[in-house]
């Protein structure tokens, strides 16, 4: 009784602590990032789930060396959750959890209930299912790793297909003339008419979602796969039970995956990569700052690019963004703490700054409301943002915290 | 008395004490099978072992004041016969004998032959493997944070599922103890709309994540998701777990290399043997 008390308190204390990981020397390899996008009716723990069988199907199945191909969740909110638990709750008496079995495919939803999810599904113009908010941060972060000279693959999912398609075309018509050519789109279960930048597709011929969608938009692409054996899904068309676990889906996902990313060309980097990467971008306002407060006390801003750890790209003053942190090696990290924070400088309107934080393994978002413009007077006390606590040393490596406010 | 005749005598009561705490006994299943006019029927009484050893059939014959017994029945469980007719008469008040039932799907079937009005009381009694605290009921469902009685940091209708569901893998429990508090801290920091939060949620999330994909890995997400529709069991947690998505909607999350899965993981699975 009482290990197992003393267990339970160790991991309430562990839990409670953010997981930290080294930066380890394989910042200098070439990579290949692999992002997944969740489809519809994807709780958070559901596309993560996802993109975990996922990455351990196409390692072992793939061979693929760990440090040179990295796994991320691009996660995108699905707002038709919360109505089709809205038609749950008005027709239905039972425990909450009786919606989530159906909808994760645990157990066989009634009639009633798969009618209305598969309403919903298809109900609504594609295009207004892309939150711009959710897309722009998607948007930010493939670019990021683009121009660090990494390759990148999207490989969507049902809805996270609208995702990886409007961020295809957002990259094309971006003003830094990014490399496409290492930039490629897997559609799984996609109710979209195409595959940005002309990848391959894979939907099962019975996937009732995407029959559902098809309905409404002709142009839905046709099925392309039969699977002989059964999955447990009534929708056929959960990414682990009904692709990835098919007899015919499964494989040819892993080799269409596998050959789409291994015929992207390596870009040239545009920018310099490594443990830390800020990355700010705001609205038409013209100047937005980003500064960064480096652990000897060092305040790198417009007036001073260069830090003692890192840098800071340039200063744009024509509004948009982004301007980019960067502590590019091991060599110059310190241990201590980054303070991150954002001065509006110039500007006649209230203003969002959004700003992406990458500290070794954590990647994380932030959005500042600006209500007006500071000048020169907000350069000493930026509105802070976040910071990034750096813990180690050249030797040992380092682990990092990123804590800011909500 | 000297203090070493003291010691020696503390100590048998404490081992006594102690041996007293582990054998006390729970009712894991229990049944009143009444006899009934015409042919004998055959009764079934169907209940899991999960959690629970050491198991002991006892049967009480008829009222404690003597009346209402029966003369003759038999007691089988899974097909095997644990109880004769033989075993039965109007003297017998109760009888005990020790079973072994499995973990899951057992069923023990009685026929009572006796005139109208005799029955026997049927109880399947077993030694719990665990302290668990008491099952909450409709209060653990009342707020956010339900009820955790024994001030360990896990709800307790999740702590009993977890512990009752998988008795045989201590690895496993950890697992899904680790997954428990990512996805019940999302309840609370949705709700809260604490977006900082809910993303550390979610950074924890990918680690326990391939913790249990290191510990279990076949179909982990079938687990996993089991244990998600339990902690959303109500409207409230439910509408907190939305409002945490769509805050972490646009939120890139890197995983850590596979060979590193069991690195993700807050205890160590290789030490355990199950």
């Amino acid at each position: 009784m009482f290990k197992r008390n003393l267990f339970i308190l160790l991991a309430m204390i562990l839990s409670s602590f953010t997981f930290e990981y080294e930066a380890s020397a394989s910042f200098c390899n070439k990579k290949t990032y692999v992002f997944y996008g969740n489809g519809m009716f994807n709780s958070e723990n559901t596309a993560t789930k996802s993109y975990k069988y996922f990455e351990g199907k196409l390692r072992v199945e793939g061979g693929l060396p760990e440090d040179e191909w990295i796994f991320d969740l691009s996660y995108n909110h699905d707002e038709r959750l919360f109505p089709i638990f809205q038609v749950f709750r008005q027709r239905q008496g039972e425990s909450a959890s009786t919606f989530w079995r159906w909808i994760n495919g645990l157990s066989l939803a009634p009639d009633w209930f798969r009618e209305k999810a598969l309403e919903l599904a298809s109900r609504g113009d594609l295009n207004q299912m892309v939150g711009d908010a959710d897309l722009r941060r998607h948007v930010q972060r493939y670019k990021t790793v683009l121009m660090e000279g990494s390759r990148v693959l999207v490989v969507g999912h049902s809805q996270g297909n609208l995702y990886a398609n409007s961020a295809y075309t957002i990259l094309a018509n971006d003003s830094d003339d990014l490399p496409m050519e290492a930039f490629g789109l897997v559609a799984v279960a996609t109710p979209s008419s195409l595959v940005a930048g002309g990848g391959p597709h894979i939907t099962r011929t019975d996937d009732l979602v995407i029959d559902a969608v098809r309905f409404f938009y002709s142009g839905t692409l046709r099925g392309n796969v039969t699977n002989d054996n059964t999955d447990s899904d009534w929708k056929h068309h959960s990414f682990i039970d009904s692709y990835l676990d098919g007899d015919r889906s499964g494989p040819m996902i892993i080799s269409s995956v596998l050959s789409k990313a291994n015929g992207l060309n390596w870009p040239t980097p545009m920018v310099g990569s490594g443990p830390i990467s800020v990355t700010l971008t705001w609205g038409d306002q013209p100047d937005v700052d980003l500064h960064v407060f480096e652990p000897d006390g060092s305040h790198v801003y417009y007036a001073a690019l260069q830090g003692t750890s890192g840098y800071l790209d340039y200063d744009d003053v024509t509004s948009f963004g982004p301007e980019h942190y960067y502590v590019v090696s091991c060599d110059t990290l310190a241990a201590g703490t980054y303070r991150v924070g954002v001065n509006y400088y110039r500007g006649s309107a209230p203003e969002t700054a959004s700003v992406q934080i990458q500290a070794g393994d954590i990647i994380k978002d932030y959005s500042i409301s600006l209500s007006q413009a500071e000048g020169s007077a907000g350069n000493a006390n930026p509105e802070s943002v976040a910071n990034v606590e750096v813990v180690g040393d050249p030797v040992n490596g380092y682990t990092f915290t990123v804590g800011g406010q909500n | 008395m000297n203090q070493a005749v003291k010691l020696l005598l503390w100590l048998l009561f404490m081992g006594f004490a102690w041996t007293s705490q582990a054998m006390e006994l729970q009712v894991v299943a229990e049944q009143r099978f009444a006899s009934s006019q015409g042919e004998p029927v055959t009764q079934e009484l169907l209940f899991n072992g999960s959690g629970f050893a050491d198991f002991v059939l006892k049967v009480q014959n008829g009222s404690a004041d003597g009346t209402q017994r029966v003369s003759s029945a038999l007691v089988s469980l899974n097909g095997v016969k644990i109880l004769a007719p033989a075993d039965f008469n109007q003297n017998v008040q109760t009888l005990e004998r020790s079973i072994a039932p499995l973990p899951a799907g057992n069923s023990l079937a009685v026929t009572v032959r006796s005139n109208p009005g005799g029955f026997l009381l049927v109880q399947v009694l077993g030694a719990p493997i665990f302290q668990l605290p008491p099952d909450p009921g409709p209060a653990g469902d009342a707020t956010l944070e339900g009820v955790d009685s024994n001030g360990n940091g896990i709800r307790d209708d999740i702590e009993r599922w977890i512990y009752l569901t998988y008795p045989d893998s201590e690895k496993l429990r950890r697992a899904l103890i680790q997954e428990y508090y990512p996805l019940q801290n999302m309840i609370i920091h949705g709700q809260q709309q604490n977006r900082d939060a809910v993303y550390d949620d979610m950074i924890a999330l990918q680690r326990s994540s391939e913790c249990l994909y290191y510990v279990y890995p076949d179909r982990p997400h079938k687990v996993s998701a089991e244990l998600e529709a339990r902690i959303l069991n109500t409207d409230q947690r439910t509408y907190g777990y939305f409002e945490a998505s769509r805050l972490l909607g646009g939120g890139t999350f890197q995983g850590v290399p596979m060979s590193k899965w069991k690195n993700s993981c807050n205890f160590n699975p290789d030490e355990m043997k199950n």
